[in-house]
């Protein structure tokens, strides 16, 4: 392209960086950098972050143990309604978070779909970390389990072939060809899953409440603290923003480098719920 | 003689686009076995269905006497190279050879003397510690090869395992599969399109065309002595003649378009005749009208390297491959005049369905 024709674009795309850009710079502009050790140890801040981490730590974890299966299905069976299926799992993502309180809230709650039944056995559900960890793999999954599947996709059949030809069963086929050669697509799905669980809001905040050191993760502390401490909440943000920063560079690099390059779905995905960490 | 090691009993099915129908042929121990065929012909479900990634529709399949038809791929004991070599991007070429190996649970000094014995076998010792991602076409087949040799198959079976090569590594990897199969005492059953590289590796051919197998026999009988019109063509058999056949004095003579040929035996009734271009004699000036000569016209010359196909245009156009010093020595060329012939004995006829 022609140097002048290049710099036209430049000035046409600045607007829509500046909108992306300003904020952040805004941010960082106005944190107390100097002192961001001292308000990471207060109490509340650290109580924020601990649960943060220890919530989507599990969140990843249930999301990996029950969504490849999931993922692997839609991959490689042909069966009715697979449509339907696919939509239902897609759905959470352009959700918003409130509604997907709700319906949790309308299922888990005390009167709800499951809930009665949990009640009678003297489970109870909202407002507990359990109900975070719920609520964050409820709107994180199909994060994880739409790039699994672009991932399973991508291998070869003749691999799978060629492994099964050669004594291994489905199960060590899986364990030894699927998933290795689906690594990449399956880390960057799970570490993109594990970013939008930090990010989780609406859904935390309608079904397990905003109760510090239990369901108080740090997009909740950063709502609280804009009303008691707004340096609080400003240090939090700067954190979530430079985690989320880190794990686009992360999914972009894995991606890159996997073989699944073409065929994997990339940034669109992350960009909707801003960049899945704030909410 | 011994029982077939694999044994295929009217198998049919349907996969998309392709079909099987009622398919039958038996591979015996330590034959190299080429299923040769057009593109689309049904020649790799068939080995898929043998490798147990297919299940037929109706049929059987037998390996070593036993009926296959519900066996798991995993538990068939058979060695299979797909088409695209299928080499485990994840893993190194050490790796994917001892692969079936290590899922055998054979011990460690094992996999380690057979990798390196097949390595040493393939020429690829070099290549051992080198992703299987960043080799050329010729080192994925080898590789890929070592890795089915590696489980000790029963059978191996080749998906045109050289289709993706270039023609000089093809030349040599047809040699090399040859040498392995011997040295190795396997039974190979080797999946092609390809007439020239079918000839020089198999022991027996199979002809298969839409599904359909046509002709089961060795090189030399497909090769001279055809069942059909297609297969005929397909190993280029070029002479390809229509007639009337009837026996006089012993001999045949095929009456085909106001030309009288002579065969040495054949079926009577509606046949084809036919004679292979190598067969066929070109010569400047009509001798003196002997059997099976026609006078004509030389069409078209093309240059085949060693050789020289030569159309006269005889009534009919027949083929001839001569070779080049002695078409140079000839003097023939382009619009010249020239005699047709061949010997009765070369001749081939059969019945038309």
């Amino acid at each position: 392209m022609k140097p002048k024709r290049n710099v036209f674009l430049m000035l046409l795309s600045l607007p829509a960086l500046a909108l992306i850009v300003l904020p952040i710079v805004g941010l960082f502009w106005r944190a107390q950098l100097g002192r961001f050790g001292s308000y990471v140890c207060c109490k509340p801040v650290a109580e924020a972050l601990a649960l943060s981490l220890t919530t989507s730590g599990v969140t990843a974890i249930l999301i990996l143990l029950v969504g490849t299966p999931l993922a692997y299905w839609l991959a490689f069976a042909d069966f009715r309604g697979k449509r339907i299926v696919d939509t239902l799992v897609d759905l959470p993502v352009i959700l918003p978070p409130v509604v997907a309180g709700m319906a949790l809230l309308m299922t888990f709650g005390g009167f709800g779909l499951l809930g009665r039944y949990l009640n009678l056995a003297g489970i109870s559900i909202p407002l507990t970390t359990t109900a975070v960890v719920l609520a964050q793999a409820f709107v994180a999954g199909p994060f994880y389990i739409r790039q699994a599947r672009v991932g399973f996709e991508s291998v070869p059949r003749q691999l799978i072939m060629a492994s099964m030809t050669m004594g291994a069963s489905p199960l060590r086929t899986f364990f030894r060809v699927t998933a290795p050669v689906a690594s990449h697509a399956i880390l960057a799905g799970l570490v993109m899953a594990w970013a939008r669980a930090v990010g989780e809001f609406g859904a935390t905040l309608m079904f397990a409440g905003n109760m510090p050191g239990v369901t108080q993760t740090m997009p909740l502390a950063i709502y609280s603290a804009l009303e008691s401490d707004p340096n609080v909440a400003i240090v939090l943000s700067v954190t979530l923003v430079a985690t989320s920063f880190l794990v686009i560079i992360v999914t972009k690099s894995l991606l890159g480098t996997g073989r699944a390059r073409e065929r994997t779905l990339s940034m669109p995905a992350l960009s909707r719920n801003g960049g899945g960490i704030a909410a | 003689m011994a029982q077939p090691i694999v044994q295929v009993r009217d198998v049919s099915l349907r996969l998309g686009d392709f079909a099987v129908h009622d398919a039958g042929m038996d591979i015996r121990e330590r034959e190299y076995f080429v299923l040769l065929g057009p593109t689309g012909a049904g020649k790799t479900v068939l080995l898929e269905c043998i490798a147990g990634l297919h299940q037929p529709e109706t049929g059987d399949i037998y390996v070593d006497g036993e009926r296959m038809n519900d066996t798991a791929p995993e538990a068939r004991g058979l060695g299979y190279l797909p088409q695209d070599y299928a080499l485990f991007p994840h893993l190194t070429v050490a790796q994917n050879i001892a692969f079936g190996m290590r899922i055998r649970k054979k011990p460690r000094g094992e996999i380690e003397r057979k990798v390196a014995e097949l390595a040493e076998l393939l020429g690829i010792t070099h290549l051992l510690h080198r992703s299987s991602v960043k080799l050329s076409g010729g080192e994925k087949q080898r590789s890929a090869l070592a890795r089915a040799l590696a489980i000790e198959p029963k059978v191996l079976l080749l998906d045109e395992p050289l289709s993706a090569l270039d023609e000089q590594t093809r030349e040599g990897l047809c040699v090399e599969l040859r040498r392995v199969h011997e040295q190795l005492g396997t039974t190979t059953l080797h999946v092609s399109h390809n007439f020239e590289e079918t000839m020089s590796v198999a022991d027996k051919i199979g002809i298969i065309h839409e599904g359909r197998i046509r002709q089961i026999g060795t090189p030399e009988e497909v090769f001279r002595r055809p069942n059909s019109e297609f297969v005929a063509r397909f190993v280029r058999t070029e002479n390809i003649f229509r007639g009337t056949a009837t026996s006089q004095r012993g001999r045949l003579v095929v009456r085909s378009g106001g030309m009288a040929l002579e065969a040495e035996s054949g079926p009577e009734g509606d046949v084809f005749l036919t004679v292979r271009p190598e067969n066929v004699t070109v010569a400047a000036a009509p001798g003196r009208q002997r059997v099976n000569e026609l006078a004509g016209r030389i069409a078209r010359v093309v240059d085949k390297g060693a050789l020289m196909r030569v159309d006269v245009a005889a009534g009919v156009t027949l083929v001839a491959l001569v070779g080049r010093r002695s078409f140079q020595n000839s003097g023939l060329k382009v619009g010249a005049e020239a005699a047709v012939s061949f010997d009765p004995a070369a001749a081939h006829v059969f019945a038309a369905q």
